[in-house]
């Protein structure tokens, strides 16, 4: 059930969504760069394992 | 102390359960934040109405751009004076979520500022302004890091910066006081103590707390990444060269 607001009720309602997005958009991203740096660095590291074994 | 911290491994650990149990706090602590915000404490009339309800968004926003702003000198000067590769790696992981929060404020206090003032900015407003350049101020520091050629230059390059910036954080502070401002005079943090009633202040405080936690967990997580491409890139020199 939502709140109901007085008159300002889409100032308050776009003031939470531009919350959600910049917050939501940055957690995003900063998860996606963590999980391709990792996954670069297990492949480079599988890399290195294969050449020392031939 | 820096010196224990200043060790990558010693992070990876510290932070591989640190950060979630951020994630966790955060999530509880604006969600409870929210709650209250939006659904139970009153409207203030004195304060327009309903609309007084963006503050449990817009100033959490706002402490948070200026404290990441004071984190990002910190780091960078003791990257300055100790050379503490982890510092900088927080200074350099400080700046786009501290950029995000800063936006963040901008654009909330906008949407605040229309229907209390009736208007969504003002030029010669000392407050605002001074947030504007803050937010220039990081997306400057990005900039002029990429700009640079080798990660020493870019480290000093952006640790100059932050630091001379940081002059900036008192100015935005005082500036409701010393300067004519569409914005109240501080109601929290004042010499009298907070001015505002325990209804909203609790809240309020508790809401930026949550979002000092998100902003410390997600700042860990890119140091993370951070981490982990630079020691990437070393392995693939030992891969070119065949160490």
């Amino acid at each position: 059930m939502l709140p109901d607001f007085d008159s300002n009720a889409a100032f308050i309602w776009a003031s939470y969504s531009v919350g959600l997005l910049f917050i939501g958009g940055a957690m995003a991203s900063v998860w996606l760069k963590a999980r391709a740096a990792k996954t670069e660095l297990i492949r480079i590291e599988a890399r290195i394992r294969d050449q020392k074994r031939g | 102390m820096f010196s224990w911290f200043a060790n990558p491994h010693r992070f990876l650990m510290l932070s591989s359960w640190l950060a979630p149990l951020f994630y966790a706090a955060a999530a509880l602590l604006i969600a409870w934040g929210l709650w209250q915000g939006l659904w139970m404490v009153p409207k203030d009339d004195y304060q327009g109405g309903d609309i007084m309800r963006v503050m449990f968004i817009h100033v959490p926003a706002a402490w948070l751009a200026m404290a990441s702003y004071l984190g990002m000198a910190v780091m960078s000067f003791v990257w300055f004076i100790w050379r503490h590769e982890v510092a900088d790696i927080a200074a350099k992981a400080i700046a786009p979520l501290g950029a995000t929060w800063t936006a963040l404020c901008l654009a909330t206090g906008a949407i605040w500022g229309k229907p209390t003032w009736g208007t969504w900015w003002q030029w010669d407003d000392a407050r605002m302004m001074s947030v504007l350049f803050m937010f220039f101020l990081f997306l400057g520091y990005m900039a002029l890091r990429a700009a640079m050629d080798t990660r020493q230059k870019a480290a000093r390059a952006g640790a100059i910066l932050a630091m001379v910036g940081a002059l900036n954080v008192p100015l935005i502070k005082f500036s409701v006081d010393l300067f004519t401002s569409l914005h109240q005079d501080a109601s929290v943090i004042t010499p009298e103590g907070p001015k505002m009633a325990a209804v909203y202040l609790w809240p309020l405080l508790i809401s930026s707390l949550g979002h000092s936690l998100l902003f410390a967990a997600l700042v860990m997580t890119l140091m993370r990444a951070e981490i982990w491409t630079r020691r990437a890139a070393q392995s693939r020199v030992r891969l070119m060269t065949g160490d």
